[in-house]
């Protein structure tokens, strides 16, 4: 397609903020991620020698364990939020009273303005010391001072986001679906089980792709909530990168950290992509 | 029909699009030395230090006083001032010992003299941190230690470091990261098992069984992070300086400061006061400032509101716990190689990445 001279001169803005605000600051990164640092400095000099030292460390089995935790914590937040928004969603969208549809839609988006600080701190007082984590951890048989009770709570601070995100991102796919499919396969004796799993699902995959996604990527790049809730025991690649930057002033280990992350994070997003789309034809 | 765009057009857009450029960057250049001149940026950490600087700014009264946070330990307003320098929005900040090391490393600390500041001569001069010409670089205000801290929360009394292994204390610990308080926590555990802080394998081993034994409940990375564990109980032993006892003391707890308990736990002394940052555009009114601030009035009061011990001899103090006589600093003070620590800090933090969070 041939882009006519005015739609590339509307176009030169837009690039134009993409290539300022986007391209150059991870060109920058890129750059610093590649210099020497020197202990007791700030960042690397400007004439500091290239090396790849700063990547040849994080390919240290040690480092692996966060990429892993990162990655294994976002995975079972987004499938625990699609778990909860799908229905949610699919519930809004079946709903008959609009007045009900805008309530609910209206607290989802709500939610979505809270403060991030103040859920947090909510959580940690809920479920910290002087709220409910002996009751439920003693439910849970397990010690208040146990790991897994830390990754409960990150994990419940990360579903704070991504259950609405999920819901609101999934409300236009299930508004879509043509409820007589449905009626008709149950008319045809499916069960309501039969019905949503074989046609409702494979005919909502591209918007339960694209919630994954968003709540996928959101939830790889927390960081106020494995850095509060996790109790400094349970860390994100994000909270290496951020004390990396800010504490010890090692910008680049943090930008061989940020880009690693962000390789990681484009390669994982393409092969579901194409593992999706190969396997429902999206 | 085609616009022709002609030679007066071209020179009327060009010559306004040039006289606006030339005033907004001549505007932006008066205004910001306008608004220098009535304003001074400090930079202070958070309660109980900025309520007892606001204090002394109004009690000051010669210009109006912008105040910025510390956002976590002092060294993270390092990579604030680099991304803007030359012209970083501060003019005056408060820091501690390992930041003065990196802030003159940086060249961004401003000479001071007897003229700038006249309190200075009732602050020994050994507490003034200077570059490697002797220039003095700083305005030290206070001195304060880092030490063990208990509350009455705690199971058990700590008689040595070696109780930190004691079952009984089951999650009771919140052990500061490596870069809250430049590590000096390991240290202390390295000077219990034989090493120093030239030689921290031993600090490590140690806090890898204190890891394994499940005894550490939370790991802080700042300073409200201690004092909201300590305070509501979620944990009873920690490692900090006198400003966070006194914070959790305020909050209700009754707190301990374990100084002088056993020589195995050691206090690391270090000092906290004002650099002018040699971009200020106000270095004047920024030396006068930090001047007021270390009188002796100020510093008794700075005293009160955060529990660090004054420099300024004049000065009264009632921390008995970090009074120490001749034989106790032989056995239990330590006044660390600051820039050691700084260069090291890096590879202590890599350390504690990779062979300790895994274990707790």
């Amino acid at each position: 397609m041939k882009l006519s001279k005015g739609a590339l001169l509307l176009l030169i803005p837009g690039i134009g903020l993409f290539l300022i605000f986007v391209v150059l600051p991870i060109a920058n990164i890129v750059e610093e991620s590649f210099r020497l640092f020197v202990p007791g400095h700030i960042g690397a000099s400007k004439d500091a020698p290239y090396t790849i030292f700063n990547y040849a460390e994080l390919l240290k089995p040690a480092y692996l364990f966060y990429f892993i935790e990162t990655l294994r914590l976002s995975l079972i937040c987004s499938f625990l939020g699609l778990i909860v928004g799908f229905p949610a969603a699919y519930l809004v969208a079946r709903q008959r009273s609009p007045f009900l549809r805008k309530l609910v839609v209206g607290f989802l988006i709500g939610m979505m303005f809270l403060s991030t600080m103040v859920r947090v701190y909510a959580l940690q007082i809920t479920f910290g010391p002087t709220g409910f984590d002996k009751v439920i951890c003693g439910f849970l048989h397990i010690s208040t001072n146990s790991r897994f009770y830390t990754e409960i709570l990150v994990v419940l601070g990360l579903l704070h986001y991504v259950i609405p995100i999920s819901a609101i991102t999934l409300l236009g796919t299930t508004q879509n679906l043509n409820p007589r499919l449905t009626e008709a396969a149950q008319v045809l004796g499916a069960p309501r089980w039969k019905v949503h799993v074989s046609i409702t699902v494979p005919l909502c995959v591209p918007g339960i792709l694209s919630a994954f996604l968003i709540c996928y990527t959101f939830c790889m790049s927390a960081f106020v909530v494995p850095m509060v809730l996790g109790k400094g025991r349970v860390l994100f690649v994000s909270n290496l990168i951020y004390s990396r930057f800010s504490e010890i002033a090692n910008y680049p280990s943090g930008s061989a950290v940020a880009i690693l992350m962000l390789l990681l994070s484009l390669t994982i997003i393409y092969g579901i992509t194409t593992i999706t789309s190969r396997l429902y034809k999206v | 029909m085609k616009h022709k765009i002609t030679r007066r057009d071209f020179l009327k857009v060009a010559g306004g699009g040039c006289l606006a450029a030339a005033s907004t960057g001549l505007g932006a250049t008066f205004l910001r030395q306008a608004w220098a001149a009535e304003r001074l940026s400090v930079v202070d950490w958070g309660p109980p230090f900025i309520d007892h600087i606001k204090g002394v700014a109004k009690a000051w009264g010669k210009a109006q006083c912008t105040f910025t946070l510390h956002a976590g330990g002092a060294a993270s307003i390092l990579p604030k001032i680099k991304a803007a320098w030359p012209n970083p929005p501060y003019d005056v900040v408060d820091v501690w010992s390992p930041v003065f090391v990196s802030m003159i490393n940086e060249g961004w600390a401003e000479t001071v003299t007897l003229d700038d500041c006249p309190n200075l001569k009732y602050i020994p001069e050994k507490f003034i941190s200077k570059d490697k010409n002797g220039n003095w670089k700083c305005i030290p205000r206070g001195t304060n230690g880092l030490f063990f801290i208990s509350t009455e929360k705690c199971p058990i009394e700590l008689t040595n470091i070696e109780d930190l292994l004691n079952p009984k204390l089951k999650g009771q610990i919140l052990w500061p990261n490596p870069t809250l308080n430049t590590n000096c926590q390991v240290i202390n555990l390295a000077m219990a098992r034989g090493g120093d802080q030239f030689n921290m394998e031993p600090g490590w081993q140690f806090l890898k069984e204190l890891a394994k034994s499940g005894n550490i409940g939370r790991v802080s990375a700042n300073t409200s992070d201690t004092i909201t564990s300590l305070s509501t109980g979620e944990t009873s032993v920690t490692f900090a300086e006198a400003a966070t006892g006194s914070a959790t003391r305020k909050a209700g707890r009754k707190v301990y400061y374990l100084t002088k308990t056993h020589e195995s736990m050691k206090t690391f002394m270090f000092v906290s006061g004002w650099v002018v940052l040699t971009s200020s555009e106000n270095k004047k009114l920024a030396f006068d400032f930090a001047n007021f601030a270390i009188n002796k009035e100020n510093s008794e009061l700075y005293h009160k509101a955060t529990g660090e011990l004054p420099l300024n001899r004049e000065a009264q103090h009632r921390v008995e716990e970090l009074r120490f006589s001749p034989a106790e600093i032989e056995k239990h003070v330590i006044i660390p190689d600051w820039d050691h620590i700084t260069k090291n800090l890096d590879s202590w933090n890599k350390y504690y990445e990779k062979d300790i969070i895994r274990l707790l």
